[in-house]
Parts: C-alpha cells; structure tokens; sequence
C-alpha cells in the first residue's frame, strides 16, 4: 500500500464517523420533537 | 463531617491512588525497551528472554537481501555499544542508516546476533518542509531515544 | 406547554452548520497544499487528523472535569444533559486518535499496535469515557448517577496528564511532542499553522456535536416531565 492509501483511509474513516454522528443526532432531535408535538395534540384535545 | 466533604475526599483518594499505581506499574513492569548497552550489560539475564532493544541504525552496516527478504544492520547508542541483528522480512520505508530502531525478539543461543521478529522505526519528533533543505537532526533523534528526563 | 419550557429546532444552529465546511477546507489545505515531510513523505499528513483528534479528546476531558467539579461542588442540575454527551464525544475523538494512529503507525513505524506508555494510556482513556457511558446509563437514580459519573469525569482527566507526559517519563515507540516542548517546536511553521487550523475546526466541531446533543438530552427530560403531568392530571391527581 501506498502513502495515499493510508492518508485516504485515516481522512476517510474520520468523515464518515462524522458524518454518521450528526446524523443520527439530528435523527434523535427529529424523534423527540415529534413525540413533544404529538403530546401537544393530546393535550389540546383532552381541554 | 459534610456529606460534600466526604464525597470530595473520597474522590481525592481515588485519584491519588490510580495516578500512584498507574506509575509505578508502569515504571516496573514495563521497561518498554533496553539501550543496547543495558542489554549488553545485562545480557547473561536476559539470554532466554523476548525483549525490545532500542537504538540507532549504525552507518554503513545495513544489508539487505531483497529476494531472501534477509535483513543485517547494526544497532547502537551513545555509550559505543553495537549489536548485530538479523530480521526476516520487508523493512518500513523509513527504515535507513542513522534512524532509531526498536526490535522485539531475543538473542541466538552463543549471544552474539539478537534475532528480531518485529522490526519497528523510531523516527524523532522533527517535521520538515523540503525548502528548508534540512538533514535529520541526529542529536535530537539520540535524545528522543537515549534519554528521558 | 408550560412557560420554562424550550422549543427547539431541528436544524443546528447556523454556526454548527459552518463548523462540517470549514474543518472539510483545513482538511484540504492539510492534504493538498501544505509541502511534504523531508523525513516521512506524504503519510505525515495524518498528523493534522491525529493530533487534532487527540487534542479534542483531551480539551474534551478539561471540559468533563469543570462539569463534573460543578457538579459535586454546586450541585449544578446542567450535569444532566451535558454529562453523556461531553463523554459520548470524548470517547469519538478517543477512538478516533487510536485509529489515526494506528493507520499512521503501520506505514511510519511498521506496525499497527504495540504496547508502549503513550499507546497503553490513550486506550485507558477510551476505556474510562466508554466506563462513563455504561455508568450513566446504569444508575435509575439520576442524583446518584450524577455523582458517580462526576468522580469518574475527574479520573478521566487525571488521565489526561499521563498520557501527556508518559513520552517523557518512559522510553516508548511513540515520539516526544513537537510543539509544547523545551527548545522551540520541531515543527516547520507552514505545518504548524496548518495544524493550528484543522485543530481549532475539528474543536468547533466537537462543541457544535456537544452543544446539539446536549440540547436533545434537555429536550427528552422535558418530555419525560409532560408525559409524568399529563397522567397525573388523568388519573384526577393534584400535580
């Protein structure tokens, strides 16, 4: 292998790791505003 | 006394005695390599151990056979101690005369050649742009293996 | 919805938008514009990520070790949701370091691994944040939880400084630092600017990550608050 070889792999595996995180925190910010809007629709219903 | 307090020296406790531990484990158990003169010195002991020896490539005493993948160097330090070494396998590429060395295997049974199974490169902290037209700084690659604070 | 209770978006906020282009730029100007090593050739430029890796880890577990000294001292209630993110990112960075640094090593010293000081230190410090995760998630009791990881936030960086010094106070494969050193840094200027830049965008990167998950940690407890009224209120209860 070359020198590319490596410095893609170390560049590469860090991005994607990256990318892969933010994602799914975004996901988990987009799952926990939906359960608050729909327990807002819940309670305006009940009053 | 305040549970705060407790709570507090507790934690002071701990800390204090993980760092304690952790140095002096790692002080004892694991001389990560011996200089060359140390494994000289101690080389009756140490015979019929797997160790790491730690040095710089002497000039001019690399021989390599690529097609029997055969490698033949010298390793030294500061004091003028040298031990021939024999190692089976492709060398890195920053492998070279006047580079630190660090071999993990032990000595042949009559004790004159060490035997490496793991060849690894010691390079120094030093990181260079070509302009500068620079070699490699030697003494600061000696200080970075030889000695410690 | 109640008065203190905070809406949030979905969308980062613009600056944490901007943090992901800009660590991207230094990254290019690190792998395409920044000369060569005279020593190491091409492979050196795993530096600018290693060492920005680590230093994140490390600038992360100060971080820990304020948060956790709050909150034992005050019992400060923001442990709650910045506790398990700070570490979460801690340990990425963590295990990132060993990673790079494995990547590094092979082609620069010739193996991936070896069990030298600064190597065996850094994988106690992906260790302790990992311990810290497992910890978290463990308590039921959210103020002994707290605690426990708060003891734990210090250890870990009581670590920090070991791992800083370990290539001075043992012998180890890995070499002594280039920048904080006695004697001036080892390092041309060019390189050290550039890694000064990858350095500074990878740790927006990291408050950025923090900051937002943080936020969603702060977000489920509200939740979990609304949830716990609203059958309180349903069962006729006085709240």
């Amino acid at each position: 292998m070359n020198a590319t070889a490596y410095i893609a792999a170390a560049y590469g595996t860090t991005l994607c790791a990256l990318v892969l995180f933010w994602v799914r925190s975004i996901r988990q910010r987009i799952q926990l505003v939906e359960m608050q809007q729909s327990h807002l629709r819940t309670q305006t219903t009940q009053s | 006394m305040h549970k705060k307090t407790k709570l507090l020296a507790g934690g002071i406790i701990i800390i204090a005695t993980i760092l304690l531990m952790s140095v002096l484990s790692l002080q004892q158990n694991t001389v990560y390599f011996y200089t060359p003169s140390e494994a000289m010195a101690q080389k009756s002991s140490l015979s019929h151990k797997k160790i790491k020896i730690g040095g710089i490539i002497q000039k001019g005493s690399v021989d390599w056979q690529a097609p029997a993948l055969s490698l033949r160097f010298v390793v030294t330090d500061t004091e003028d101690t040298h031990i021939p070494i024999e190692h089976t396998g492709t060398p890195p590429d920053m492998f070279k005369e006047g580079q630190g060395v660090v071999v993990d295997g032990r000595f042949n049974t009559d004790g004159s050649t060490f035997m490496a199974e793991t060849l690894m490169v010691k390079h120094s902290e030093e990181y260079q742009i070509p302009s500068e037209g620079k070699s490699m700084n030697t003494d600061l690659l000696k200080k970075s293996i030889l000695e410690k604070e | 919805m109640k008065d203190g209770d905070i809406n949030f978006k979905i969308a980062p906020h613009p600056w944490m938008i901007c943090s992901l282009p800009l660590l991207l730029i230094s990254w290019a100007y690190g792998l395409f514009i920044v000369p060569t090593d005279i020593h190491q050739g091409e492979v050196y430029r795993i530096l600018f990520l290693h060492v920005s890796c680590a230093i994140n880890a490390f600038a992360i577990s100060a971080v820990l070790f304020v948060c956790s000294v709050q909150c034992l001292w005050k019992n400060n209630t923001h442990f709650s949701y910045w506790g398990l993110p700070i570490a979460e990112t801690g340990l990425f960075w963590t295990i990132f370091t060993l990673i790079t640094g494995s990547i590094w090593g092979k082609p620069t010293w010739g193996v991936w691994w070896t069990w030298d000081a600064r190597l065996t230190t850094t994988f106690i410090l992906a260790l302790m944040y990992a311990g810290f995760m497992v910890l978290w998630h463990a308590a039921d009791n959210s103020s002994t939880r707290n605690k426990s990881c708060a003891i734990l936030g210090i250890l870990i960086f009581a670590d920090v400084p070991i791992i800083y010094k370990s290539v001075s106070w043992w012998r180890t494969l890995h070499q002594p630092p280039s920048i904080l050193r006695t004697g001036g840094a080892t390092m041309s200027t060019p390189m050290l600017m550039t890694l000064l830049a990858v350095l500074c965008c990878t740790l927006l990167v990291s408050a950025a990550l923090i900051r937002y998950r943080a936020q969603n940690r702060q977000l489920e407890s509200q939740l979990e608050q609304q949830m716990f009224e609203l059958e309180s209120s349903q069962k006729g209860e006085p709240l």
